[in-house]
This record gives structure tokens, sequence and C-alpha cells, in this order.
């Protein structure tokens, strides 16, 4: 019988590791919602439509749901792809705290991470015509802080009203 | 998009391209709800299509376009590409705040010319004759 884990607790290739939220981001790790999905960007649209069904709850504005929406999108878009390289085998994990003053969000793929600090500048010269790399870039402009795991396989995000 | 993620009409999974039309020498294409990894496809389908004949001027009407992510970015930056090897031009009209600025923060406004209307657009276009 598998037994189940308890939510923030991952196994990934055989290892268990807890996804703590930052202690700076000013919530709980209890209070946080946790959503795991097949690695599809089809199926992870199911957490992303629960958070701005809180968003919505919580009478975010268009410009905050937008920003939101898309730091989210890049972030679950990245774990897919990059992080999962589209194996739906895999899955994406989803933890979430929404109120009308904060919104967190962590994105956590299965995969061997990578260095954030190491992706080029997208709006360089000479990357501004490179169809790729700006998602993480965008996560950082619309997000008020964003971090990653050491690993680099699980980003956190906070948005302050 | 309202405060769901969706367009007014609720179909933000629905087709991107709601409509071509020829307006005063130019190309409109009529686009709503998300521009993402999951609708880039079928406006890169469109576009390539229409950048076949050597010289079609393109304006994107993004009035009813509510949301843009990095992967539809790059298609508008291949399509942009594409159109200047074909010897036509690409170009977004009438796109709201949202998305203006997130043309600006990437810089992407230097690269596909923005206008507040299609009329604008079109007038533009025509003077570049």
């Amino acid at each position: 019988m598998t037994r189940k884990l308890p939510e923030g607790v991952v196994i990934h290739n055989g290892r268990t590791s807890v996804m703590r939220v930052p202690s700076d981001y000013g919530v709980r790790d209890d209070d946080l919602k946790q959503a795991v999905v097949p690695s599809d960007l089809r199926t992870v649209k199911e957490p992303e439509q629960r958070i701005l069904d809180d968003l919505a709850q919580n009478q975010y504005d268009e410009e905050s749901i937008f920003a939101i929406k898309l730091a989210l999108e890049e972030a679950l878009t990245n774990g897919v792809k990059h992080g999962n390289r589209n194996d739906p085998n895999k899955t994406i994990t989803v933890r979430f705290y929404v109120d009308p003053r904060r919104v967190v969000i962590c994105v956590r793929d299965e995969g061997p991470g990578f260095r954030p600090e190491l992706v080029p500048d997208p709006t360089a010269d000479e990357n501004l015509e490179r169809p790729n790399g700006r998602g993480i870039m965008l996560m950082h402009a619309y997000m008020t802080k964003v971090c990653y795991n050491e690993t680099g396989n699980e980003v956190w995000m906070l948005k302050e009203k | 998009m309202d405060a769901q993620g969706k367009v007014a009409d609720g179909s933000a999974l629905s087709e991107i391209v709601t409509g071509v039309e020829q307006v005063g020498g130019c190309t409109v294409v009529r686009l709503r709800g998300e521009l993402n990894v999951g609708q880039r496809g079928e406006l890169e389908r469109v576009l390539r299509e229409l950048f076949e004949t050597t010289g079609t001027r393109v304006v994107l009407d993004c009035a009813a376009l509510g949301f843009v992510a990095s992967a539809g970015l790059g298609t508008l930056v291949g399509m942009q590409k594409l159109s200047r090897q074909k010897g036509g031009s690409l170009c977004m009209a009438a796109a709201r705040g949202p998305i203006v600025s997130l043309m600006k923060m990437t810089r992407l406004e230097q690269v596909i010319p923005m206008f507040e209307s299609v009329e604008q657009a079109i007038a533009a276009d025509v003077r570049e004759d």
C-alpha cells in the first residue's frame, strides 16, 4: 500500500525532500494548499485555475492577475518543458497561498535543476530577437520576490499588493 | 481578461485568431484570448501562410487579446523575422495596458512596432510606401 505523504514532502528519484516556504514570505507552511499533477501543459492548467479562482475571490485587479498569471505560467512551462523534459510520467507539484494582501506560489519539477544566474539577459541587444529565454526575467519582473531551492528545481514566488 | 483569466465569452482555450481581413493595403489579423504556449501554434500557422505572399503587411489587432506569455512573445519575434525575410512587416495595434507594459519591459516594442489603433497602424504602414 502506498502511504500518502504529508503536504510539502516529495520523493523524487528516491530522495525525500521538504518544500519549505521561505521565512521572509510571511506565510506558514501549514497555510499552503497543494496540487500534484502529471507533467503536461494541459493538466497544469488545473492548479493554475485554482489559483486564479482564489485571486478572483480575493478581488485582485486586472493588472495583478495578469502579473501573477504570467509568472505562474512561466514557472509551470519551465517545469514541464525544461525541468521534466515533457515526460508525462513525471509530476509537477504546486503549493500556493492567496489572501487579499499577498500571494505565494511554489512550483517544483522532478528535473536536475538549473542555475538561474546563468540564463542570459533577454533584454540585452544581442538577445532581443531570440525566440526563448524570457520566462525567468518575467517571473522576477512581475513578482515581489523569487527564489529557488539549492537544486534549482523548485521556485518560490511572492507577490505583495 | 476578467478576474478568472478568461476572455469575455469565457473561451480562453478557443482559437486565438478570430478574423483575417484586407484593409488599406494591410492584412489585419484579429486576435482574442491568450497567446501562450498552447495557442502560439495556431497564430504561427496563420502568419506563415500570410507571409508566403511576398510583401505582406500584417497588423495584429490585439484589442481582444487578454494575455501574452513568453512563448507568445517568442512567436511574435519569430514571425517578425520571417516577415522581414519575405519583404513584409508585422506590427501590433490596440493592445491593452498590461500587454503594452510587457512589450516595453522586454524591449520588444523596439522589434515589433506598436500602435494605439488599427487605423494608426495602417496609416503608418501606408506612409512607408
